[in-house]
C-alpha cells in the first residue's frame, strides 16, 4: 500500500490586513496544518473566522504576510498546481451574458481543453449538477442555487485532484444540498481531496474525514472527525418526554443526565452499551420517545460552540 | 528529460542574448542615433517582448480566451452602444451644414465628423478601459479565473487585447459611418470648390480621412491602455478621471515642451520648479495632440505616411510599456 501524500501543507501561514493607516487585522494567524490526499477536509468557523482568507491564500489570490505553504507539492500561488485543482467560490459570479455551455467552454479552454472532449465533459457536468434542461439560460437569469450548481460544474471541468469549496451548500434547496453532498462523497470515493469551508455544521459533520475549527483568525482544534467528536468510551441515550419519575428510575444507571434542550431532548450518559439499551427500554416503557442510542459522541455543533466560546482547544 | 533540460537552457540563453541586444538598442535610442530614437526603441521593445515570451512561455490560448470574453462582454455594455449611436447621429449631422461655402462646408463636415469619432472614441476608451479589470475584481469573476492555470500577466494581456479589439470595432463602425456620409457629400462639395477655383483633390482628402481615422484608432488604443493600467491599482472612477486628465494634458504636450525649454533673458518668470514640472510632463505623458491631424487636413497641409507611422509607433510603444507596467502592478494585487 502506497504512502498517503499531503495535498496541502501550511507552516505558520499568516495574513494580516492593513486597516487604514495604522490599523491591522489578522485574517489568519500562524496556521500550520496538513491535509492528507484522498480525504474530505472541513475548515469550519464562524463568519469572519478566517476561512475564506485561508482559502484565498491557498489559491494564490492573497499573499501571506508570513509563513509558507504548498498545494499539491507546489508553492502557494504558482500556476503549476492550478491545472489540478477546482474552486467553488462563496456566492459565485460569472459573466452574465453567457449561458451554461458557453461559460463552461470558456473555463474549459483556460485548462487547455478543446474539441469533442470538452463538449462531452460539459454535457456530463450539466447532467451531474442538474442543469442540462436549463443549459440555454443566461447567467443573469440564474437563481442563486443555479449559480451554485454551475460553479460546481466549472470546478469539476478538469477532473481535479483537489477541489476547494467555499460554503458549497449556500443557496441550495434541500435536494440541491443532497446532490452536492453526493458529489463530494463521490469525489472522495474516486481518490480526490476535498477542502470544504463552511459554517453550516450539520452539512459538514456527515461528510468530513478531518476538521479544523478556526475562530478569530486562529486554528483552535484540528483532527479526525472521530477524535474531534468523541468525548469518551461511553454511550448515551437521547430521548424526549421524560417525566420526573422516569428520570428518578434511571438515575442510578447513568453517569450523567443533561438538561432538556430547546426541543425537549435530554441526553443520558452511561458507561456501556448494555446499560444504555436497558435505560432506553425503561424510558420507552414509561412513554418517553427515544431519539438515539449510541456512542457518546458530541455533535460538531456542540464542539464548535465549546471551541468558539473558548472552552476547548485553547 | 535531458533533451528537455538542454532545450530549456538554449531558450534561456537565447532570451539573455535578446535582452542584451535590446539594452544596446535602448542605448542607441537614448543617444537618438541618426534621429531613429523611435525605431531603436521599437526594436528593443520587440526583442524584449520575444525574450519575455521565451522566458515565461505564456498560455496564448488563455490570453485569447480572456480577450474574447472581454470583447463579447464589452460589446453588450449599454453605455458603449449609447455612445456609438450618439456618434453615428453626430456623424450623420455633419453633412447638414449646407448654408456655408463649399470649402467651409467640406471642412465643417470633416471637422465635425472626425471630431465626433474622436470624442466618442475617447469616451469608449476611457470608460471601457477603466471598468474592465475593476468590474472583474468587484464582481469577483477574477477569483475563478485566477484559480485556474492562468497567470495574472496572461489575464492582464488578455484584457488589453480585448479592449483594443473592442475599441477598434467601435471605431471601425464610426469610421465606416463617416466614410459613407463623406462619400455621399464630398464629391459634390469638392466639385463646387473646384468650380470656384479652389485646388482640392477628392482622392487626397479621402486618403487624409483614412489617415486621420487610423490615428484616432491608435490614439484610443493608447488611451484605453492608460485607463486599464491605472485601474489595476485604483478604482474605476479614479482611473477614468486620471485617464481623462492624462488625455487632456497630452493635448498640451507642445505647450509643456515650450515651458520646459523657454528661455528669455527679458522675461523674469523662469521658475525652475515650473520648468522641471513641464519637462517631466512632456517626457512622461503620451503626446495625444500628435494624433489629431484635423488641423493639417483642414488647412490642406500634406499629411505624410511617415508622420502617421511615427505617431502610430509612438502609440504602440507607449501602449506596450503600459501593458508591462499593468502586468507588474496586477501581480501585487490581492483579491
Amino acid at each position: 500500500m502506497g504512502e498517503i501524500g499531503i495535498a496541502i501543507r501550511t507552516e505558520g501561514l499568516t495574513k494580516v490586513y492593513r486597516i487604514g493607516i495604522r490599523g491591522t487585522h489578522t485574517g489568519i494567524g500562524n496556521l500550520t496544518m496538513e491535509v492528507p490526499e484522498g480525504l474530505i477536509y472541513g475548515l469550519v468557523g464562524p463568519n469572519g473566522a478566517g476561512k475564506t482568507t485561508t482559502l484565498k491564500l491557498l489559491l494564490g489570490l492573497l499573499f501571506p504576510t508570513s509563513g509558507s505553504g504548498e498545494v499539491l507539492g507546489h508553492p502557494l500561488g504558482s500556476a503549476e498546481y492550478k491545472g489540478r485543482i477546482g474552486y467553488v467560490p462563496d456566492g459565485p459570479y460569472f459573466y452574465d451574458h453567457l449561458n451554461a455551455p458557453e461559460l463552461l467552454r470558456f473555463y474549459g479552454t483556460l485548462f487547455g481543453m478543446k474539441g469533442p472532449g470538452l463538449e462531452q465533459r460539459i454535457a456530463e457536468l450539466l447532467e451531474l449538477v442538474g442543469m442540462a434542461d436549463r443549459a440555454h439560460f443566461r447567467v443573469h437569469e440564474y437563481s442563486k442555487g443555479m449559480r451554485q450548481r454551475i460553479a460546481v460544474a466549472q470546478a469539476l471541468l478538469n477532473d481535479p485532484d483537489l477541489i476547494f469549496l467555499d460554503e458549497p451548500t449556500s443557496g441550495l434547496d434541500p435536494m440541491g444540498a443532497i446532490q452536492m453532498r453526493n458529489i463530494v462523497l463521490d469525489l472522495r470515493s474516486r481518490g480526490k481531496t476535498v477542502f470544504l469551508c463552511s459554517h453550516l455544521l450539520k452539512d459538514m459533520e456527515p461528510m468530513c474525514d478531518r476538521v479544523a475549527i478556526v475562530s478569530r483568525g486562529q486554528l483552535k482544534l484540528e483532527g479526525s472527525i472521530e477524535d474531534v467528536l468523541k468525548v469518551g468510551s461511553g454511550f448515551r441515550v437521547r430521548a424526549t418526554g421524560l417525566t420526573p419519575e422516569t428520570r428518578a428510575k434511571v438515575e442510578g444507571a447513568t453517569t450523567e443526565i443533561g438538561e432538556a434542550d430547546d426541543d425537549g431532548v435530554v441526553a443520558l450518559k452511561t458507561a456501556d452499551q448494555q446499560r444504555a439499551l436497558e435505560i432506553a427500554g425503561v424510558l420507552a416503557a414509561d412513554g418517553a420517545r427515544i431519539i438515539e442510542v449510541g456512542p457518546d459522541r458530541r455533535t460538531l455543533e456542540e464542539v464548535f460552540i465549546d471551541v468558539v466560546e473558548g472552552q476547548a482547544g485553547d | 528529460m535531458e533533451t528537455k533540460r538542454e532545450s530549456g537552457v538554449a531558450a534561456r540563453t537565447l532570451a539573455i542574448v535578446l535582452i542584451l541586444v535590446a539594452i544596446g538598442l535602448v542605448a542607441l535610442a537614448v543617444l537618438n542615433l541618426q534621429g531613429l530614437r523611435v525605431a531603436f526603441g521599437a526594436m528593443a521593445l520587440v526583442l524584449l517582448g520575444i525574450a519575455a515570451v521565451i522566458l515565461t512561455q505564456p498560455n496564448l490560448r488563455a490570453i485569447l480566451r480572456v480577450a474574447g470574453a472581454t470583447f463579447f462582454e464589452a460589446r453588450r455594455r449599454r453605455f458603449m452602444n449609447v455612445v456609438l449611436i450618439f456618434a453615428v447621429i453626430l456623424i450623420g449631422l455633419s453633412s447638414f451644414f449646407a448654408t456655408l461655402s463649399p470649402s467651409a462646408e467640406l471642412n465643417m463636415m470633416l471637422d465635425v465628423g472626425l471630431g465626433s469619432i474622436r470624442l466618442c472614441g475617447m469616451l469608449i476608451a476611457v470608460f471601457l478601459g477603466s471598468r474592465l479589470i475593476a468590474d472583474e475584481v468587484d464582481k469577483k469573476t477574477v477569483d475563478v479565473i485566477l484559480a485556474k492555470p492562468v497567470r495574472r500577466s496572461e489575464f492582464v494581456i488578455g484584457k488589453f487585447l480585448g479592449a483594443w479589439v473592442t475599441v477598434t470595432a467601435f471605431l471601425l463602425v464610426m469610421g465606416v459611418a463617416f466614410f459613407l456620409v463623406y462619400q455621399l457629400k464630398a464629391p459634390q462639395l469638392v466639385a463646387k470648390a473646384q468650380a470656384v477655383g479652389l485646388s482640392l483633390s477628392l482622392q487626397e482628402t479621402s486618403m487624409n480621412v483614412v489617415k486621420a481615422t487610423l490615428l484616432i484608432l491608435f490614439e484610443m488604443m493608447l488611451l484605453s491602455s492608460v485607463a486599464i493600467t491605472v485601474s489595476t491599482v485604483a478604482s474605476w472612477i479614479f482611473s477614468a478621471v486620471l485617464s481623462l486628465t492624462v488625455y487632456f494634458a497630452g493635448q498640451l504636450a507642445s505647450y509643456f515642451h515650450h515651458m520646459a525649454t523657454f528661455s528669455d533673458p527679458h522675461v523674469r518668470m523662469e521658475s525652475p520648479v515650473l520648468k522641471t514640472f513641464s519637462w517631466v510632463m512632456y517626457r512622461l505623458i503620451p503626446h495625444f495632440e500628435n494624433f489629431d491631424i484635423r488641423e493639417k487636413i483642414l488647412t490642406h497641409d500634406p499629411v505624410y505616411w511617415e508622420m502617421i507611422g511615427m505617431t502610430a509607433g509612438h502609440g504602440v510603444l507607449y501602449s506596450l510599456v503600459l501593458v508591462a507596467l499593468a502586468c507588474v502592478f496586477f501581480s501585487y494585487r490581492e483579491f
